[in-house]
């Protein structure tokens, strides 16, 4: 299994407290390609594309709109 | 390759003397659609990182989110009937009015695997901005202004009133294309209360835009006390932000991995590095000073 995070220092929280997920591209449960763009958060009038690491299964922890720090798990990729 | 990015000479006179600068004023969707291709090919390796420095012809730019809002269709057509076209473009924050007195400046590279914060792109692409700005006798600082449109962390305000706001767009996968899009618009000669007014237009028909108050945005034109050699003043703007941001944005792009199109010793002997007095008194100038000498953000 593989883990869907925002990066660790994405951001300096200090400035910005927190991001949200503006969108996911797939739905849950979905098969996934390695490297597809699977979900956008926006952080600070930024758009961040987020990619998936390896093919498989998408399981979504943080759903659309959900708040997220650098670090957070959003989802993660099952084998199958 | 030739750049994307269409360089149709205004024909101003501030446009002279800057080899391979160029001051463009095309319609707002082909700005950002070459501007979209440029990264796509910056980020497949195909066009080196650079700095692109243009005007654009009156339109208000919405965001993805807002261009997904209901009541988007029913409020763009008015507008453009009133003056007002409307484009979307990739990057977050929300609604920004945009016309030939307005500057946009944009920072591309391929998108980095890992190491480079959000923070310090908004520093590499402020930098310039500020710099380019004191030129003409105004101060200005990096700060939120709250009722102004676009409000973000980043803006860039003189004496609390908005005069620039500040963007980014971190598209597709590190080292397979992905790119960075850092993108700012600089209000140098448009009238606030006309900007201020189109917006909360649309906000009337359109919810979920936000509404914004001309009395905290402002413009270069009526702040600076040192208006240059005669010509107009987004021309002059335009031309000096483009050389100030090839010798302090250059270093950035270029330590990411790939080297810029621009010459970074032209640009330096054309902007004497007492810029740098500037960049320590912004916060987090020792960050932002490191990245104009060129070591690691």
């Amino acid at each position: 299994m593989a883990e869907i995070r925002i990066p660790d220092d994405l951001w300096d929280t200090a400035e910005v407290p927190e991001g949200v997920v503006a969108n996911w591209f797939f739905a849950d449960r979905g098969q996934v390609p390695k490297g597809a763009t699977v979900a956008e958060i926006t952080v600070e009038k930024t758009s961040f594309d987020i990619v998936s690491p390896e093919s498989g299964r998408l399981r979504i922890v943080v759903p659309k709109d959900g708040i997220v720090l650098p670090g957070t798990l959003i989802g993660q990729i099952e084998d199958g | 390759m030739a750049d994307p990015l269409p360089r149709a000479n205004h024909g101003g006179a501030g446009t002279a003397g800057v080899a391979g600068g160029y001051v463009t004023v095309p319609d707002t969707d082909q700005a950002l659609d070459g501007l979209d291709r440029t990264a796509r090919a910056v980020g497949n390796g195909e066009h080196q990182p650079g700095i692109f420095v243009w005007r654009m012809r009156r339109a208000l730019v919405f965001t993805r989110r807002e261009a997904r809002l209901p009541g988007f269709a029913r409020a763009a057509s008015p507008m453009a009937s009133s003056g007002w076209p409307v484009s979307v473009r990739g990057s977050g924050g929300g609604a920004c009015a945009v016309g030939p007195g307005t500057v946009q400046i944009a920072l591309v590279f391929p998108r980095p695997r890992d190491g480079v914060s959000l923070d310090s792109v908004y520093h590499a692409l402020a930098t310039p901005i500020l710099i380019t700005i004191s030129e003409f006798g105004v101060k200005a600082e990096i700060a939120r202004v709250p009722r102004s449109f676009c409000s973000g962390r980043y803006d860039i305000a003189v004496e609390g009133r908005k005069i620039a706001g500040l963007a980014q767009q971190w598209h597709g996968p590190a080292g397979r294309g992905g790119y960075v899009i850092a993108a700012a618009s600089v209000i140098i000669d448009e009238d606030p209360a006309e900007l201020a007014a189109a917006i909360n237009s649309f906000a009337d028909i359109c919810d979920g835009v936000q509404r914004c108050s001309a009395g905290a945005i402002t413009a270069l034109a009526r702040e600076a006390r040192e208006m240059g050699n005669g010509t107009d003043l987004p021309s002059q703007f335009s031309v000096r932000l483009r050389n100030t941001a090839a010798a302090t944005s250059f270093s950035f792009a270029a330590g990411l991995g790939r080297q810029s199109q621009i010459d970074p010793d032209q640009h330096r002997r054309a902007h004497p590095v007492s810029g740098l007095r500037t960049l320590r008194n912004i916060r987090s100038g020792r960050q932002v000073a490191s990245i104009v000498r060129g070591e690691p953000a």
